[in-house]
C-alpha cells in the first residue's frame, strides 16, 4: 500500500530515479558543479536552477568558488577588492543587472539611430518620386507637342500636291496656326524627349538604390529589436575554447 | 528503496535525457563482478560494453606515455558522447572513479553529468536526478523572488 501511495505521489520518472541525487556525496556534487562551471558547461542560469531544486543542492550551488569563477569569466573587468563583504553570488547578480541596463540603453540608442536613417531614406525616396512625376509630365508634354508638330509637317508637305479643296484649306489652317519654326522645334523636342527618358531611368535607379538602403535599415532595426540582450560579451568561441581536456582545472582535494 | 520493475520507460524530458533502459542496473554496485584485470576495487556492473571501455581506459590511464593517456581520454569522451548511458550508470561510474581515484575517468563522467544539467529547468533537473523537493511552498516562493534576474528574457 505504501508503495502504491509512493507511486501516486511522484511522477514515474521521479520515482524511477528517486534518490539518485542522494547517492552522491556532497564532495562529488561539488566536483560536478565545479567542473561544469570551469568548462563553461554550466552558467549562472543553471546554478540558479539547481539552487531551487532542493536544500542540499541549494547550499552546494551557492558556494563562493563557483560564483567567483563565473565572475572571472563573465565580468573580468572589475577587480574585486578584499573588502567586498558580499558573497560572490550577490556580486554576480549586481554586475549582471548593471550590465543588463547598459545593454538596454545601448540598444535604445541603436534603435534611435536606425530609425532616423529610415526616416532619411524615406524622405529621399519621396523626393525622387516627386522628380519622377515631374519628369514624366515633361515627357508627356513633349511627346504631345511633337505629335502636333509632325501633323503640321505632314500638312505642309501635303500642300505641295493637289488635294480636294476641303482638305487643302484645312491643311492650310494647320500650317498657318503654327507659330514656331517646325523643323527646328521638332529637333529640339526630340532631344528633350531623349533627355527626359535618361533622367527618368536615372531616377528609377536612384529610387531602387534608396529603397534597397531603406529595406536594409529596416532589416537592421528588426534584428536589433529581436536580440536586445546578447550573451555577456562572450562569444561562443571563447566559451568553447574553455571546454578543456581537463588539464588546467582546479583540483579539489578528494578526501 | 523498493525495486520497481518498469518495462516501458519513455522519458518525458527532452531527448538528451539518457535512456533508462539499463535493465539490470540498480543504484548499488555489485562488487562481486570479477574482471580480467586485477583491480583493487572491481568495476561495478554497468553493462558489458561500458565495462570493457572502462577497463581499457583504466589500463591506459596508468600509462607513462602522455600521448597514450590523451588518446584514451579522447576515446572515452567520444564513447560517452555517442552512447546513451543511463543516468544511474553514469553516477555509478562517477562513484567508482572517485573510489579508485582515477581523476581522468572521474572528470569525463562528471562532465557528462554536468551536460545533463545544462539548460534544464528546475522541474526537469528534479526529474532527471529524482531530486526530492524539500522546500516548503513559502521557501520556494522566496527562492523564486530571489532569482528573477537569472530568468528574464
Amino acid at each position: 500500500m505504501n508503495e502504491f501511495l509512493h507511486f501516486l505521489r511522484f511522477s514515474r520518472l521521479e520515482y524511477m530515479n528517486q534518490g539518485l541525487e542522494m547517492s552522491l556525496p556532497d564532495e562529488l556534487w561539488r566536483w560536478i558543479l565545479e567542473l561544469g562551471v570551469n568548462t563553461s558547461c554550466l552558467t549562472y542560469k543553471d546554478l540558479c536552477c539547481i539552487s531551487m531544486s532542493c536544500r542540499r543542492l541549494n547550499r552546494l550551488s551557492k558556494e563562493d568558488v563557483l560564483w567567483s569563477k563565473l565572475l572571472s569569466f563573465d565580468f573580468p573587468a572589475h577587480v574585486s577588492s578584499s573588502t567586498d563583504r558580499q558573497s560572490p553570488k550577490s556580486i554576480y547578480q549586481i554586475r549582471f543587472e548593471k550590465d543588463k541596463v547598459k545593454k538596454l540603453l545601448a540598444e535604445r540608442r541603436a534603435v534611435l539611430r536606425i530609425e532616423s536613417r529610415i526616416h532619411e531614406h524615406t524622405r529621399k525616396l519621396h523626393e525622387i518620386e516627386g522628380r519622377l512625376v515631374d519628369e514624366n509630365e515633361k515627357l508627356k508634354a513633349a511627346i504631345d507637342e511633337l505629335k502636333g508638330l509632325r501633323r503640321v509637317k505632314e500638312a505642309s508637305t501635303a500642300l505641295k500636291v493637289w488635294q480636294p479643296e476641303i482638305i487643302h484649306s484645312r491643311q492650310k489652317q494647320i500650317v498657318e496656326n503654327c507659330s514656331v519654326p517646325v523643323g527646328f522645334r521638332i529637333n529640339a523636342l526630340e532631344m528633350e524627349i531623349k533627355l527626359c527618358k535618361q533622367h527618368i531611368s536615372g531616377f528609377l535607379r536612384a529610387r531602387k538604390d534608396e529603397n534597397d538602403r531603406l529595406e536594409a535599415a529596416k532589416e537592421r532595426l528588426s534584428k536589433v529589436k529581436y536580440h536586445p540582450l546578447q550573451s555577456f560579451g562572450l562569444d561562443d568561441e571563447s566559451r568553447n575554447s574553455r571546454k578543456s581536456t581537463g588539464k588546467n582545472l582546479k583540483r579539489v582535494k578528494h578526501e | 528503496m523498493a525495486e520497481f520493475n518498469e518495462t516501458d520507460q519513455t522519458p518525458t524530458v527532452d531527448p538528451k535525457t539518457p535512456n533508462l533502459g539499463d535493465s539490470t542496473t540498480s543504484s548499488q554496485p555489485k562488487p562481486e563482478q570479477i574482471t580480467t584485470i586485477d583491480v583493487a576495487v572491481p568495476i561495478p556492473d554497468v553493462g558489458p560494453q561500458l565495462q570493457v571501455v572502462v577497463e581499457e581506459f583504466i589500463l591506459k590511464s596508468g600509462s607513462d606515455d602522455e600521448e597514450v593517456r590523451t588518446a584514451a581520454t579522447n576515446e572515452l569522451r567520444d564513447f560517452i558522447e555517442h552512447e546513451e548511458i543511463g543516468i544511474t550508470t553514469l553516477l555509478v561510474v562517477v562513484k567508482y572513479a572517485h573510489e579508485v581515484k582515477n581523476v581522468d575517468l572521474l572528470d569525463a563522467f562528471c562532465e557528462r553529468v554536468a551536460d545533463l544539467i545544462k539548460d534544464k529547468k528546475v522541474v526537469e533537473v528534479r526529474e532527471i536526478f529524482g531530486i526530492v523537493n524539500d522546500f516548503t511552498p513559502g521557501e520556494e516562493q522566496a527562492l523564486r523572488y530571489e532569482h528573477p534576474w537569472a530568468f528574464e528574457d
